[in-house]
């Protein structure tokens, strides 16, 4: 998985296998962040493979 | 995780691959229905609570953030059916790094949609910008400053357009927060006069306010905002992490990844008890007598219920 959060690319992925674990794994929370596996907006139980490109985006807020 | 037994992968409506997952409903959406929830949910409560009529200048508060630039486009897609005039303000408060890539993306935002904007400044308003203020009064009351003196330019500037009101985008996260914040204060009065539109007095020099994007939650108009590539700036105020709202936005959030729809249980309970809570301020208004009555400020000349607006007394003029 080649994924970046906010814009920024993370070298080592934690490993997840859906967007759920993921954010978890992140440590963030699923009602601050939109997910984009490669390229499209992704639910939570959406599977994530090696391959894909996957783009978290906090969208919360202050200000 | 209770999430992944929530989340089946499927529009919930049609059944095709899902783009997001509504924890608060619980459902999977795919991208076409999240889009016709939300624009139905905003009409909703725009013709519910009566914010819009025929014929009307609406003034919009702009400030370039996701919250606003989607209450913008909503604005537009309504005024396509019902004719209504919109004119965006955008208040550039002077903060160095935030204010103004958002500005660029209001101005863009509005030639796009053939919206006028006009655009007012701290510097030019108050002689100074926020930084430069907060450099003298420090950074723990910065959203007090700015609060209170963007709240007065949007004002006075609506009310030079001969607007009939001020569109605010206040979504149902700043709602629950706001709710919970008064609560914690014991500011039953102020919660009173909070709402989808304003007030509890009514004056020529105020004008009304209303909140199209009251209903709705902070990350649903951030995914319409993506889903319609709508140009956003996902940005955080430098002076947000200061303020006693970040703690509850933060509690919120917590409760909301455990309990979903709390925070929507939130704004639906204040709604129901709301009115009693205007009733209230108003009854308590009158009994105060003509010194709780709206005045004029005696240094600035805008309306306050005190000798001195809140402006003025935070600036120490006059």
């Amino acid at each position: 998985m080649r994924l970046s959060v906010d814009g920024k690319s993370i070298k080592n992925p934690p490993k997840a296998k859906t967007v759920a674990e993921l954010i978890s794994a992140l440590g963030l929370s699923e009602e601050e962040v939109l997910v984009k596996i490669n390229g499209k907006l992704s639910p939570n139980s959406a599977s994530i493979s090696g391959e894909d490109e996957v783009k978290v985006m906090r969208v919360i807020f202050g200000g | 995780m209770e999430s992944d037994k929530q989340s089946s992968g499927l529009c919930a409506k049609c059944g095709k691959p899902a783009a997001i997952t509504l924890r608060y409903m619980p459902a999977d959406l795919c991208q076409s229905h999240f889009v016709r929830l939300f624009e139905a949910r905003v009409k909703r409560t725009v013709r519910q609570h009566r914010m819009l009529k025929k014929g009307e200048r609406i003034a919009v508060g702009l400030s370039g953030g996701k919250d606003s630039c989607v209450m913008l486009h909503m604005l537009h897609k309504i005024s396509q059916s019902l004719p209504i005039e919109l004119h965006a303000i955008t208040i550039d408060e002077g903060i160095e790094g935030y204010r103004s890539r958002t500005l660029e993306i209001a101005k863009e935002q509005c030639s796009r949609l053939g919206v006028p904007l006009t655009v007012v400044s701290f510097r030019e308003e108050f002689q100074s910008t926020l930084d430069g203020l907060l450099e003298a009064k420090g950074a723990a009351r910065a959203c007090t400053y700015c609060g209170v003196m963007r709240r007065h330019l949007l004002n006075k500037y609506a009310r030079e357009l001969g607007a009939d009101k001020i569109a605010i985008g206040h979504n149902a996260d700043d709602v629950a927060q706001t709710v919970m914040m008064n609560l914690m204060r014991n500011e039953p009065e102020r919660l009173g006069r909070f709402g989808l539109t304003s007030g509890a007095v009514d004056d020529e020099a105020f004008v009304k306010r209303i909140k199209p994007l009251f209903t709705t939650p902070e990350r649903d108009v951030a995914a319409y905002a993506v889903m319609k590539g709508i140009q956003i700036e996902f940005a955080e105020c430098p002076y947000a992490k200061n303020a006693f709202r970040q703690y509850i936005r933060k509690m919120l959030n917590e409760i909301e990844g455990k309990y979903p729809g709390t925070k929507l249980r939130v704004v639906r309970a204040f709604l129901e008890q709301s009115r009693l809570m205007l009733d209230g301020a108003r009854y308590r208004i009158e009994k105060a007598g003509s010194f709780a009555k709206i005045g004029r400020c005696k240094s600035c000349g805008e309306p306050s219920s005190g000798k001195t607006c809140s402006l003025c007394l935070l600036l120490e003029r006059g």
